[in-house]
Order: structure tokens, then C-alpha cells, then sequence
């Protein structure tokens, strides 16, 4: 019998970005970062795709943009994921640019929490993960006709093959913070976060 | 009309209940303002030298009455509230609304007057001189949303060091725990001649409010749109300098505080006279001491 191990992870706010102006971004812009890491990181194939939709918004926004911000959101959260979990390079990753999608000023507390943000723990017996559900519904903060802040409640779970050691599912729960980015794009600048983990034969 | 009366209400509601879950008012007897509230942030907020994981926002409760603009009369009720982002803890210094200090470029007064005298810059100046934390954030607000936000969230409970009875609640108001309704919680955060000690009972009381607000917006946290819906009010309803970003992430850095760890103390001090008025002599010392305690971690390690 094998108990699920439950943890969780809160961590808020870059607070010298309450006092720097921040940039009211577009959503029709991208953020660079994501761009570069989506296109730079490989990943396992097999996951599902990232289900990412707009389910409350407070204030008015068109339903074409509900979409372009959904998107860029996805970018972002793909980033993540994709960083933390879905690499090819195990058992050697290092999860570099996992805390990318962070505010800077989140970067120790990302540190502090590497082993339950990433597959850090299970790394060196990784073989591949996958993506079995992944979605990320949200509440969009959008006055003016605006996005400026968004709640992503977020349900991620993995499965994660170690060859002869038993599978394990591991599941990230929780709600992800982002507001947008200098430059574009959007950023977590919080995460509240319940992660679990438990052999894969033991699922129900 | 009436469909949309109580969505209103609820958003007016929850724009100070996100913002600050934060602010006790000691509310005047009638209002109508130019806004419910205003948060601006300091301008020297820079040069203020605490970890970056430390907020600290002062709280103002506006007398303002109906016309008069919300941060150009007295602040009545007065907390300076630190927030430690990193590990959930918060400090609340309750400063006597009659405490008599120096006010730069105005002599000696009661430190509520500073409001009257240079806005929300100049209130934070004389707090910060007084504590020796200078905010990041002035958050002021008058009585409008309270009971309408204490309605939204279902009334708030509060435990009560004294037993005091007031004609708003006929069971009295109980030592101990204690569920109010949104006048009650008023009165509650009003009241300081039932109390031993006056003014100084009365500020402890705000920040038990403060408390009992902040436990019901966390239990709210988690369904979904809450603090968007909370946060959106605030941009339309409240005068600011802060950005809807700014306002957000502000937003969610006060609801990220345990009310368990928001422990709060009163600056205390023997009441007196300066000429006819009557007035509290702030300890200085022990407004200092608390200064110096909380101010780089926002957490009092060595009690009031």
C-alpha cells in the first residue's frame, strides 16, 4: 500500500513590481520568453493537448480577445510545464528555465520549492513523463476592456515512466497568479499550489 | 434595477474586503463622497530600506463627511500594517487617533489631523516619524462600503476582549467570540466608552476586525472571479495612482496573510490635555520599539 504524498506550495508577489509602473501590456503580444523556450526545449510527445480557457471575467472583454488571451496565457503555463516536467533530457535534467515564467523576485522562493514545482525528485529515475490532463481554467481581471490580471486554476498530472521502478502519477493542483509582462507576454507572479504523488498501479 | 442592486453592493463590498481585508473605520454618521476609498502609494517608497518580501500599508479611516473629499479631513482610524509576502505573518500598530506629535510644517497636533493638513503623503510622514516605518501604501477609506461589505461576506466574527452592550445588538456584544452582523461590526469597530481603556481598546478592536474580515475574504479566495470581481471594483470605484496590475498583485499579497499570524498591537500613552483639547502622549519608545521589531520582517517577535 503506498500513501499519496501531498504537499503544498504558496508563494506571492514581486513586490518591487507594485512600486515599478508596469506596462498595461496588450494581449495581442507574446511573451518572448515563451516563444523562445517553447520553441527551445524539447518535449516528450504523448501528453494531451493543454487545455486553457477563460471561464470568469470581471469587467468586459470581446470574445475574440477572451481567446487571444488564452492563448498567450497557454504560452506561458506551457512554458512551465513543459520546462518543469516534460524535458527529454532526463536523467540528467537540471530544469533550467523552469523558473523562467516567474517574476524575478519569486526566483528564491521557486528555488526553495524546485522539488515540488519540477520533477526534480524523480529525475535521476526518469525515463519520460507525459501529460495525462492538463488544464487551466481563468479568471480574468479585464477593466477597461483589458486583461491585467488573471487567475489560472490549474489541474496538471503526469505520469512519469521510470522503467523497472514503479510509474508514478503526479498531480499539481492549485491556482497560478499572472499579470502582464514588461515587454509583453504575461508572468506568474504567485503560485498556491497542492502537489501528489502516488504509484500509477495504485490510481484509481 | 433590482437585479442589479445587490451585484453592485457585492462589488463595492468586496473592493475593500480584497484591498486590504484591512482597514477597521471608524465611521461618521452620514456620507456621501467623492470616493469610497483611495490607495496611493508613497513617494518615497524607495528609499524605504526593508526586504522586498515586506510590505507595509497605513490603513486610514476618513471622517470625511457628505461632500467633503475622502483624504482631506481627519483620519480617525489609524493601523499601520505590515505584510511579510514570504512567510504569511503581518504586524498591525494601532496609533491613537488623538496621539499628539510633531506634524512637519504644522507644529504640534493630533496626529489625525495630518490628513487634513497634506493628504495621505503628509499622514504617512507623521505615522513613519512616530514608528519609524515609513509605508509603501496609504489605503483610505471612508465608511461607505463597510456594512455592505460585511453584508457580502456573510458578517464577520470577532472575539471581543470585554463584554459591552450597545443598543445595535440586544444580546450585548460578548467577551469573547462573537458574530456580527454588518452594523454591529460597525459599532464594533466604533465603540470606545463601554471600553476600560477608551481610544486604545477601541483601535484593538479595529484590528480584530481587520482579523475577522481577512479570515472570511480567504475563505472566499479560492472561488473562482472573487478577487478579479473584488480588484475591478477597486480600479472603477476608488482613487489610485496603481496601475489594475499593481492593484492585483496588492490585492492578492494581503490575502495571502494568515489572520492567525496578523497579530496586532496599540500605541499606548497617558491622555491629557493641550489646551482644550484632549489628547494621548504617544509612547514614543515603545512606538519605536514596535517600529524596530516589525520593520524588516513585518512580524513582532517581542510582543506589544
Amino acid at each position: 500500500v503506498h500513501a499519496t504524498a501531498r504537499t503544498r506550495v504558496t508563494a506571492l508577489l514581486a513586490l518591487p513590481l507594485l512600486v515599478i509602473p508596469t506596462a498595461c501590456t496588450s494581449d495581442q503580444s507574446a511573451p518572448n520568453h515563451a516563444r523562445q523556450t517553447v520553441a527551445s526545449t524539447p518535449v516528450m510527445r504523448g501528453s494531451v493537448p493543454f487545455r486553457v480557457e477563460v471561464t470568469h471575467v470581471a469587467g468586459k472583454l470581446a470574445t475574440k480577445r477572451r481567446a487571444v488571451l488564452a492563448a498567450h496565457v497557454r504560452r506561458t503555463l506551457t512554458w512551465y510545464v513543459d520546462s518543469a516536467f516534460l524535458r527529454t533530457d532526463y536523467p540528467a535534467a537540471r530544469f533550467a528555465g523552469a523558473a523562467r515564467p516567474f517574476a524575478r523576485t519569486l526566483a528564491s522562493a521557486v528555488r526553495r520549492d524546485r522539488a515540488l514545482l519540477t520533477n526534480a525528485p524523480l529525475a535521476r529515475s526518469t525515463r519520460s513523463v507525459r501529460a495525462t490532463h492538463r488544464t487551466a481554467y481563468l479568471s480574468v481581471l479585464a477593466p477597461h476592456g483589458s486583461p491585467a490580471g488573471v487567475t489560472a486554476a490549474v489541474d496538471l498530472v503526469f505520469a512519469v515512466d521510470r522503467g523497472d521502478r514503479p510509474a508514478q502519477r503526479v498531480e499539481l493542483e492549485g491556482r497560478l497568479l499572472l499579470t502582464p509582462a514588461h515587454g509583453g507576454g504575461w508572468r506568474i507572479f504567485g503560485y498556491d499550489l497542492d502537489r501528489s504523488q502516488r504509484p500509477v498501479r495504485s490510481a484509481s | 434595477v433590482t437585479a442589479r442592486l445587490p451585484w453592485r453592493v457585492l462589488r463595492r463590498a468586496v473592493v475593500l474586503a480584497v484591498l486590504l481585508a484591512v482597514t477597521a473605520v471608524v465611521v461618521p454618521q452620514s456620507t456621501a463622497r467623492h470616493s469610497d476609498a483611495s490607495l496611493v502609494a508613497v513617494h518615497s517608497a524607495h528609499a524605504v530600506d526593508h526586504p522586498r518580501n515586506v510590505v507595509w500599508i497605513l490603513c486610514l479611516g476618513s471622517d470625511a463627511r457628505p461632500g467633503q473629499h475622502l483624504t482631506g479631513t481627519r483620519a480617525d482610524a489609524i493601523q499601520l500594517v505590515g505584510l511579510n509576502l514570504k512567510t504569511g505573518a503581518g504586524t498591525m500598530i494601532g496609533i491613537p487617533r488623538d496621539s499628539y506629535v510633531d506634524i512637519r510644517g504644522h507644529g504640534r497636533n493630533k496626529i489625525n489631523a495630518s490628513m487634513m493638513f497634506g493628504g495621505p503623503q503628509l499622514m504617512a510622514d507623521s505615522v513613519s516619524r512616530l514608528v519609524g516605518v515609513r509605508p509603501d501604501y496609504v489605503f483610505t477609506t471612508g465608511f461607505l462600503g463597510f456594512r455592505a461589505m460585511v453584508r457580502a461576506i456573510g458578517g464577520v466574527t470577532v472575539y471581543s476582549k470585554y463584554a459591552f452592550s450597545d443598543p445595535v445588538r440586544p444580546q450585548g456584544y460578548h467577551k469573547g467570540k462573537n458574530k456580527l452582523n454588518p452594523f454591529q461590526a460597525l459599532i464594533f469597530g466604533r465603540v470606545r466608552h463601554p471600553l476600560p481603556h477608551g481610544d486604545f481598546d477601541r483601535s484593538a478592536n479595529q484590528e480584530e476586525l481587520l482579523r475577522s474580515i481577512l479570515r472570511r475574504v480567504r475563505a472566499h479566495q479560492a472561488t473562482p472571479g472573487f478577487v478579479e470581481r473584488g480588484v475591478l471594483a477597486a480600479v472603477e470605484n476608488m482613487d489610485t495612482t496603481l496601475s489594475p496590475p499593481q492593484l492585483y498583485r496588492l490585492a492578492q499579497a494581503v490575502i495571502s496573510i494568515q489572520p492567525a499570524k496578523l497579530k496586532g498591537c496599540v500605541v499606548q500613552g497617558p491622555t491629557g490635555y493641550a489646551g482644550a483639547a484632549s489628547v494621548v502622549y504617544p509612547d514614543v519608545a515603545q512606538a519605536r520599539r514596535l517600529g524596530n521589531d516589525a520593520r524588516r520582517d513585518g512580524t513582532l517577535n517581542h510582543g506589544c
